[in-house]
């Protein structure tokens, strides 16, 4: 009696809107033909995206992590056998490959990689996507750059379809924003202390942090208004702003030096700087009402993957792994083991780290290269 | 005698499309527009007797669940601070259900106009289909490929991802 496949075009619309990754629109559309019918194509903007009269142009890149698909029954396995990838499509269909945590692309790609991908057959997720901004030929002809530093772009949707917002920083350390309304960069100086470091789009809003972990609430109103909701942290080199189970997080990056505690004295000095090393993480949760950065020190099932072009959370769940609690992050090669993998430049120059909340510990991992043996020894051709 | 302004009915009954009959608390029944909008009715003409609401499109089985739902969350309806308890519940709910009874359960609370239970219904049907294949998807739902031929073509190359 009752049949999915009949299921009646205004719940099918009802069931999109919990559906926002394009992907999952498009394994929707080739379940049946009623789905297929009643559900709109990818709208929205196609990237890269052109802001006229700017010579800039928008792209947008995509995190998913791939398991192979069997039974349920060995479920477990599929899913510590993920791998986790970053592509931009460059034409409909035709993907490159970038290593997550970078701006890096992976190429050429391995003799034994598969030319196509066939998703029917692979379980696939977005955990993330990131949005960054590129001159297109003439301005660099013409030397008229806007003086943006683009590394990192916030996007939000408007309230009228294809009205959209974008938040960046400026070469001042301010912020620059945009609307495709009035096809304007604004820049934001005003009350700068320091350089922002940081932006985010988070429920519905963009907020930004600056090299302390001071953190404004940026409105998209005419006014540009920028309102306190968090006071600084002082603490490592860099901060990125992650949204985690629903909360606004901030993660401080310590490179070289671990963070020096209230309790050290000044005598232990000497072992302070002896135990530096490649890098340490802080974790901080937003608690709005104080206006403060409270740091946190167990992140229970999550998994934060702060990279240097975005950041984004999961769940171990999601991993199958039995616990989560940590942090991954590119991990500089010069610290590699290389000898590990000689040969092997990809992994040496991509290879991710994992940060153990638990006991600061930092192991390799290899959830974004080498492609696990199911990608690669599969015949995937269409 | 009778007077429209003191009316007010406690209690409905509603009948399900096997003729079983249910004895439903207004402030239940209230949690579906459907209802609700049949009771405000009757009340405005004033009736005192209890109303009796035909539900032609919802099996006793599957109102059975609508009506739990609905009693639960009249008993939170003035009460936010337990949000977390509700949420907990709602998903033990969803989750007791074969997916044939979740179709049923979906089209009643949309008939009904249960929204807040659609709502759930739709986001549990979107989030079981995240972690799936296309495969998996129809074999859960049962649903059969039913592509022409041109259909499934354009699927294939929809779904192949180039990489260079």
């Amino acid at each position: 009696m009752a049949d999915w496949s009949e299921l009646p075009a205004e719940l099918i619309g009802e069931i999109l809107t919990y559906l926002n990754s394009p992907i999952d629109i498009l394994r929707f559309r080739s379940i049946c033909s009623t789905w297929r019918q009643s559900t709109p194509l990818n709208g929205g903007h196609q990237f890269p995206f052109s802001l006229p009269f700017h010579g800039i142009s928008l792209f947008k890149r995509s995190i998913f992590q791939l398991s192979p698909s069997k039974t349920s029954i060995v479920e477990f396995l599929e899913k510590t056998n993920s791998w986790v990838i970053k592509v931009e499509e460059k034409n409909p269909n035709f993907f490159n490959l970038f290593f997550p945590l970078s701006w890096n692309q992976i190429a050429p790609l391995p003799i034994n990689f598969p030319t196509v991908i066939d998703l029917f057959n692979i379980r696939i997720r977005e955990m993330g996507h990131e949005f960054f901004l590129r001159y297109t030929d003439e301005v660099y002809c013409r030397g008229d750059f806007l003086n943006l530093l683009m590394e990192k772009v916030a996007f939000l949707s408007g309230q009228n379809g294809d009205d959209f917002f974008l938040l960046t920083i400026h070469i001042s350390g301010g912020l620059a924003l945009y609307n495709n309304v009035d096809n304007q960069w604004h820049v934001i100086s005003d009350d700068l202390d320091l350089p922002y470091d940081d932006v985010i789009a988070f429920n519905g809003e963009f907020y930004a942090v600056d090299y302390v972990g001071k953190t404004v609430l940026v409105g998209t109103d005419t006014a540009n208004s920028v309102n306190l909701v968090a006071n600084s942290v002082c603490g490592g080199d860099q901060k990125r702003l992650v949204e985690m189970g629903g909360e606004l997080m901030l993660v401080d990056v310590y490179m070289g030096l671990p963070p020096w505690d209230d309790d050290h004295n000044i005598e232990d000095l000497d072992e302070y700087v002896s135990s530096s090393r490649s890098v340490w993480f802080k974790v901080y949760r937003l608690d709005r009402e104080g206006k403060t950065w409270v740091e946190v020190k167990d992140l229970g099932n999550n998994i934060l993957f702060v990279g240097m072009t975005s950041a984004f959370a999961a769940s171990a769940v999601d991993f199958a792994f039995h616990k989560g609690n940590c942090i991954y992050f590119p991990f500089p090669d010069k610290f590699h083991p290389s000898c590990l993998y000689e040969g092997d430049d990809i992994f040496r120059f991509h290879c991710g780290g994992v940060f153990h909340m638990e006991d600061s510990s930092i192991s390799y991992s290899e959830l974004f290269w080498p492609p696990p043996p199911w990608i690669t020894s599969s015949s995937l051709e269409v | 005698m009778a007077s429209s302004s003191s009316s007010s009915l406690s209690r409905v009954v509603v009948k399900s499309s096997d003729n079983n009959l249910f004895v439903v608390n207004k402030k239940v029944a209230s949690q579906s527009q459907l209802l609700k909008q049949c009771i405000d009715n009757m009340e405005e003409k004033g009736t005192n007797d209890v109303i009796l609401i035909p539900l032609s499109n919802v099996t006793s089985n599957i109102l059975t669940l609508v009506l739990e739902y609905c009693e639960k969350h009249a008993d939170f309806a003035d009460d936010d601070n337990n949000n977390q308890e509700l949420k907990q519940w709602d998903h033990e709910f969803l989750k007791k259900f074969d997916y044939a009874t979740l179709n049923s359960l979906t089209m009643a609370a949309d008939y009904m106009v249960t929204k807040s239970l659609l709502n759930l219904c739709c986001q549990f049907i979107a989030d079981s289909i995240k972690d799936l294949t296309v495969q998996q998807i129809r074999q859960i739902f049962d649903i059969k490929n039913d592509f022409t031929p041109q259909e499934e073509a354009d699927i294939k190359n929809e779904n192949a991802w180039a990489f260079r």
